[in-house]
């Protein structure tokens, strides 16, 4: 529940030269204090990177927030990531993915 | 270990009875199908007439050349040291540090604003330290930097993070620049 505390924290970081991106669980927190990058999944509370044991999810989170970190062009970026609580069907991501991010 | 002490002086046993529902499965449900309401309130609670700093630095290494460091709000401290106060009212601007290489059943968590038993089953949810390992054996990230760093509960403290002399936060990112992180990634629960 913490994202404005965050945020807060992200922004000072990226002031230190350290580029930050934050996952975020609560859009309308991330919304009224902006990180420098963030990107929203709509998951419980205490599970950011989804359901216990599900590798490929926590992995495919991995992925999609680095590709936030790649793709953010401007301080207060903010995107929904694609993940639906359990109706997501998740494919093994090579590390090689990451490569070419 | 790393925590610096601060008297908040106002505390209260009502954070620790919430911590004591979200435990229980009723309440771990509860807060699951309450999400969205709660998002709203607190976000609309959030919302400042103050204006933050925009600081923006470009990121522009490739993912193998690159050391990512963790930084998180999820209340987690290594077994033996200091937990953080769950009973201070506006919350508990400390940190803690977790050795990246940290044996994960010594992981312990201090928060009570959010249910514990998935973080339980699997530390991974919160903190992807497998996966991370995986990355970085399969030559997607250089390495993880060698400290993670975990605040508490935040609510509704703004300087004690970001003030310029005396701001956790600060101090964060300067143990960061130590560390040679080259992005960091921030997980909140």
């Amino acid at each position: 529940m913490c994202n404005r505390a965050g945020s807060l924290i992200a922004n000072v970081i990226e002031s230190y030269g350290i580029p930050t991106v934050c996952l975020s669980i609560n859009r309308e927190m991330s919304e009224s204090v902006r990180a420098p990058r963030a990107g929203f999944v709509k998951f419980p509370y205490g599970a950011p990177f989804g359901e216990p044991g599900a590798a490929r999810q926590q992995m495919k989170v991995l992925y999609d927030i680095l590709g936030v970190l790649r793709r953010a062009d401007a301080h207060g970026y903010l995107v929904d990531l694609p993940h639906q609580w359990r109706r997501t069907v998740y494919a093994e991501l090579a590390p090689a993915a990451f490569a070419a991010l | 270990m790393t925590s610096m002490t601060m008297n908040l002086g106002k505390t209260t046993r009502f954070w620790r009875a919430v911590n004591a529902i979200l435990s229980t499965r009723v309440g771990a449900k509860l807060s699951d199908i309450s999400r969205a309401p709660i998002n709203r309130l607190t976000g609309l609670a959030a919302r400042s007439k103050r204006e933050f700093a925009k600081p923006w630095t470009p990121f522009t290494k490739k993912f193998p050349e690159a050391r990512i460091a963790i930084v998180t709000t999820a209340g987690l401290y290594v077994d033996g040291h200091q937990p953080f106060d769950i009973d201070s009212v506006r919350g508990d601007p400390t940190f803690r540090e977790i050795p990246t290489n940290v044996d994960p059943q010594q992981l312990r968590v201090a928060h009570a604003h959010y249910p514990h038993a998935r973080f339980l089953q699997d530390y991974n949810v919160v903190l992807p330290l497998d996966r991370l390992r995986e990355l970085v054996a399969g030559g997607a990230l250089r390495d993880v930097s060698p400290r993670i760093f975990s605040f508490g509960f935040g609510g509704s403290l703004t300087r004690e993070y970001i003030d310029p002399a005396t701001g956790t936060a600060h101090e964060v990112a300067r143990r960061l620049q130590v560390d040679g992180a080259d992005f960091v990634l921030f997980v909140p629960t």
